[in-house]
């Protein structure tokens, strides 16, 4: 399956929550190795609930669109459910039901560095 | 004549559809090279008729065995313009390159010596110098480049003449800039400003591509991989000056099964057959005889052949990808064999990975990333690089299939 969908692009092409916020509760910066990408995030929490995300990234269209779309997902959810969430928890954003082996580590950097951040 | 289209009629792996309607347009030659299919049948013909293990035993198999891999190895080394008992079989670049760093770097350095290399190395020619470094004392000391393009050899000759230099390691071609060092120039530079330091030449990405001699050469140490120049994965070469050898300058940095000597309870001495002594273990007669196959099969179509296609392809692509919008090739602008192997390049709106996925659903391979380069890439401001790379069966329609399959990058960006 073409992972190159409209949908796809347009989210990393006007990226929801960009820009990192003022006094964060949480900053995480996170790179991948094998590529470069870097994704920089940024969290209020209420407790053990997010209520705020802000991140700034450099990478392919997979780990920027991916990232956009967690952020939203972000908001409201309790930190222990986010340890839980995988890539399937993701992929069904964007219609897919799997993403390649090359793929994967740009698709999950975004919810990596975040679980990092809240672990 | 050389035709790229006849020699491709001997790698079938390249005869497929990758994606329905889609024919295969492999360009990611300098990862690997596709094998040709003389090579994977001598490798079967051996397991199928001739496979015992070497040196140890009396009956005909081994002696067929042993035979074969002695040829395998005087075939090799020829063709790298070395004695037979100047090469060593490894698994490939990055383990000849520790087998340096073990074999003689632990036996030779201390607090105060420098080693000196450059900022276009693969992370084999330099990780492997850090951990040295780290064992030893040593200073690594990296030279830069000019242009972002090729070797600054005014810092490389200020490098040099540093007190202390005790090794001098560098790429004769780069992996990721396609840049072609100036070997004799470089040699000549070290030999007259530090006459006292060995000289390493990683040959990976020059072998498939250039004639390359060590004894013409004249450096001490030579680093190549078999599986980039039509051979199987899993063998390559260091070749080592003899006289290093016979002085014991270069220790084996493997020990066990076959290079002995005779055997104690506490010690050892170890084989004065100096091929025996640097063949610890088992070694990969099947791999070896698909080298020398390779070998021979790159002898026949003719290194200075091999060359010239190369390079007109090389220099072909700069001139077609650097019209494409957004588009930069990195690395030298090809003139008179100063880049050969690959081109990479930036796109100023796409990322690398991007490129390299939409280019292969149009059949098209390439690589994307720091191409095991991170100082360079990093030095240069490239988050990451998209390359195409060639070999012998690559042909001008190639890259054209390149080219053409930007028009779906442009369309999915909307470019």
């Amino acid at each position: 399956m073409d992972i190159y969908q409209e949908a796809l692009v347009a989210e990393a092409q006007d990226p929801q929550n960009s820009g990192l916020l003022t006094n964060p509760d949480i900053n995480h910066h996170e790179t991948n190795a094998s590529c470069g990408d870097e994704v920089t995030v940024t969290l209020k929490l209420d407790k053990n609930k997010v209520i705020e995300v802000g991140w700034e990234g450099h990478g392919c269209v997979v780990s920027q669109a991916s990232m956009s779309v967690l952020s939203e997902k972000l908001k409201g959810a309790t930190v222990a459910e986010i340890a839980k969430w995988q890539k399937q928890d993701l992929l069904p954003f964007f219609g897919m039901e799997e993403i390649s082996a090359g793929r994967e580590k740009c698709f999950m950097m975004g919810l990596r560095a975040t679980q990092k951040a809240l672990g | 004549m050389y035709d790229p289209h006849q020699i491709k009629k001997n790698f079938p792996i390249l005869d497929q559809e990758i994606h329905p309607g889609k024919p295969l347009v492999y360009l990611d030659s300098a990862a690997t090279s596709q094998k040709p299919k003389k090579v994977i049948e001598v490798m079967a013909h051996y397991y199928l008729n001739d496979n015992a293990n070497v040196h140890r035993g009396v009956h005909v198999l081994s002696d067929r065995a042993t035979e074969t891999w002695e040829q395998a190895k005087n075939t090799v080394a020829k063709f790298v313009g070395a004695e037979k008992d100047e090469l060593i079989f490894t698994r490939n670049t990055t383990e000849a390159i520790n087998g340096i760093a073990y074999g003689w770097g632990d036996h030779h350095l201390s607090k105060g010596d420098i080693i000196v290399t450059t900022l276009m190395e693969h992370h084999a020619n330099l990780v492997v110098w850090q951990e040295l470094c780290q064992r030893t004392g040593a200073k690594l000391e990296i030279v830069g480049l000019k242009d972002e393009a090729e070797l600054d050899l005014e810092a490389f000759t200020k490098a040099i003449k540093q007190p202390g230099v005790k090794l001098v390691a560098f790429a004769q071609v780069s992996n990721a800039l396609g840049t072609v060092n100036p070997v004799e120039k470089m040699v000549s530079l070290v030999s007259k400003h530090a006459s006292q330091a060995k000289i390493v030449l990683d040959a990976a990405q020059s072998l498939p591509h250039m004639p390359v001699n060590f004894h013409d050469l004249d450096v001490d140490f030579l680093a190549f991989s078999g599986h980039k120049m039509l051979g199987p994965m899993g063998i390559g070469g260091l070749v080592v000056k003899k006289d290093l050898l016979v002085s014991s300058e270069m220790r084996p940095w493997f020990f066990g099964g076959g290079m002995i000597q005779e055997v104690g309870e506490q010690q050892a001495s170890y084989s004065d057959d100096l091929t025996d002594l640097f063949t610890a273990g088992t070694p990969d007669v099947a791999s070896a005889i698909g080298l020398a196959e390779a070998c021979k099969f790159l002898t026949n179509l003719g290194m200075e052949n091999v060359m010239k296609h190369d390079f007109s392809l090389v220099a072909y692509a700069f001139k077609q990808l650097s019209g494409i919008k957004g588009l930069k090739v990195v690395g030298p602008r090809p003139k008179e064999f100063n880049r050969l192997g690959s081109v990479a390049f930036v796109h100023n709106q796409v990322h690398a990975h991007d490129l390299a996925q939409i280019l292969d659903s149009e059949g098209v391979a390439v690589r994307s990333g720091h191409h095991c380069t991170m100082p360079l890439h990093k030095a240069c401001g490239w988050q990451a690089t998209t390359r195409a790379s060639f070999n012998v069966y690559s042909t001008k329609e190639d890259i054209d299939a390149l080219v053409k399959a930007f028009d779906k990058v442009n369309k999915i960006f909307k470019l």
